[in-house]
């Protein structure tokens, strides 16, 4: 019996050097052919459960939401009918806009290229907030890169990526930060993740002011994400008069639950 | 031919884990379905190749996961060891209420060596830094909840499985 007690220990002290072992090897690097070979075969196998996960997700939500959903909906389409008649008034200032710079012959701004990823998972835990998309270095992605959704809404950055897939920070993670601006007052801060629940911005010098309900967009500052992506709205104030710099609550522009195909930044076109 | 079946087993949970458990959050925490397959299975059985399933299920964790690689091959591997030892010395394994004292202590072990995992790598120079005690409340109790009730579920369909093929 005791004879059996040590044989257990001995394998637990193997199994342990085995995996300190590991961690060495995947420190320089020399573990990347057997994961290639294993994210060969386990990632196309995820997309067809995550998408069997979201629908029924979805298909709940709306069972035991089936009052809020009547009532968003018709909020929504009151919403929609006011977004309708601001994109009458943008296109025509857009078209101003392209006219007086064929006039002035002014150049058009940089467009970026991107290549479009499926949502195929997330982070097996549940500390830190990060999905992975079925894209990797084959399409010319990479670290630090932007994340977007289609319409121009910041989702995130590229934080690692192999052959076939990447893992993708998100905002609301509490590592995540981006240079913003708010798009009436132009006030610059940066935004940071509040531990999976939201966003703040912060550093704004005390002397300036922002509008309730302001839009806040990316600053472009980071380098590979571009300028003007929308990150979220200005909710409420949340720092005291005795801080050096304002933070205050910013509400999401998207709904993270609800990615599902998302576009990667690679750079300027 | 049963050691395949289980490596196929982890296989299908850890595409569940990574793929489908995350869209059903609860305060957006959700269960680990691979750790209560573990625990399930070092209660029921016990032996070598809890380990080896336990290594493996851990380092493919640790392959998607965004914290610094080996965490979950460490936790699982020594959750196994752990759970062995408390079902010989502790608990009694053979009983209900033996075999669910050792699944909640195998719970908070886990939660517990998760986030002491990572604050040592990030102390050895790898992975990320994170508040030890504002995400065990946040998301470890929780966490602990959850994953207890998989691990009951799961300690009773691996009964079934077992009763199936002992009846065979």
């Amino acid at each position: 019996m005791r004879k059996r007690n040590y044989s257990k220990f001995y394998i637990l002290g193997g199994l342990v050097a085995a995996i300190i072992l590991l961690i060495f090897l995947n420190f320089f690097g020399w573990l990347e052919w057997p994961k290639k070979i294993f994210l060969k075969a386990a990632v196309p196998i995820l997309k067809p459960f995550e998408t069997a996960g979201r629908k029924t997700s979805g298909a709940l939500s709306v069972l035991f939401n089936i009052k809020s959903v009547i009532q968003e909906n018709s909020k929504l389409r009151q919403e929609n009918q006011e977004l309708i008649l601001k994109i009458s008034g943008l296109t025509e200032m857009a078209q101003e806009n392209k006219i007086l710079r064929q006039q002035l012959q002014i150049e058009s701004p940089l467009v970026s290229k991107m290549v479009q990823a499926d949502l195929i998972g997330f982070d097996p835990g549940n500390i830190g907030q990060y999905f992975l998309i079925g894209t990797g270095t084959d399409n010319g992605v990479a670290p630090n890169q932007g994340v977007i959704l289609p319409g121009g809404f910041l989702v995130g950055k590229v934080v690692e990526t192999k052959n076939n897939f990447s893992k993708v920070l998100e905002l609301t993670d509490s590592d995540s930060s981006v240079f913003a601006l708010t798009q009436e007052t132009r006030v610059g801060g940066v935004v940071r993740g509040d531990h999976g629940v939201g966003l703040i911005l912060d550093m704004i010098p005390p002397e300036k002011e922002i509008k309730p309900q302001e839009l806040i967009i990316s600053s472009g500052l980071d380098g590979a994400i571009p300028k003007g992506l929308i990150i979220g709205q200005v909710d409420s104030k949340i720092s005291t008069e005795s801080e050096v710099f304002q933070r205050f609550k910013i509400k999401p522009a998207i709904n993270y639950n609800e990615i599902e195909t998302v576009f990667v930044v690679l750079g300027n076109k | 031919m049963n050691k395949i079946i289980g490596f196929l087993s982890i296989f299908v949970l850890l595409i569940l884990q990574i793929a489908f458990l995350p869209h059903f959050p609860i305060f957006y925490v959700f269960p680990n379905i691979l750790l209560a397959a573990i625990i399930a299975f070092a209660i029921i059985r016990g032996g070598r190749w809890v380990f080896v399933f336990a290594l493996f299920s851990g380092l493919a964790l640790d392959i998607f996961s965004n914290h610094a690689f080996g965490i979950y091959a460490l936790d699982f591997v020594l959750l196994a060891w752990l759970i062995q030892f408390i079902g010989k010395n502790i608990f009694k394994a053979a009983d209900f209420f033996g075999q669910i004292s050792i699944l909640a202590c195998a719970c908070v072990i886990y939660s517990f060596l998760n986030l002491f995992l990572i604050k040592i790598f990030y102390w050895l120079g790898l992975g990320q830094n994170i508040s030890f005690w504002i995400n065990f409340l946040r998301v470890g109790l929780l966490e602990i909840i959850l994953n207890l009730i998989l691990a009951v579920l799961g300690l009773a369909i691996l009964k079934k499985v077992y009763g199936l093929f002992a009846g065979i």
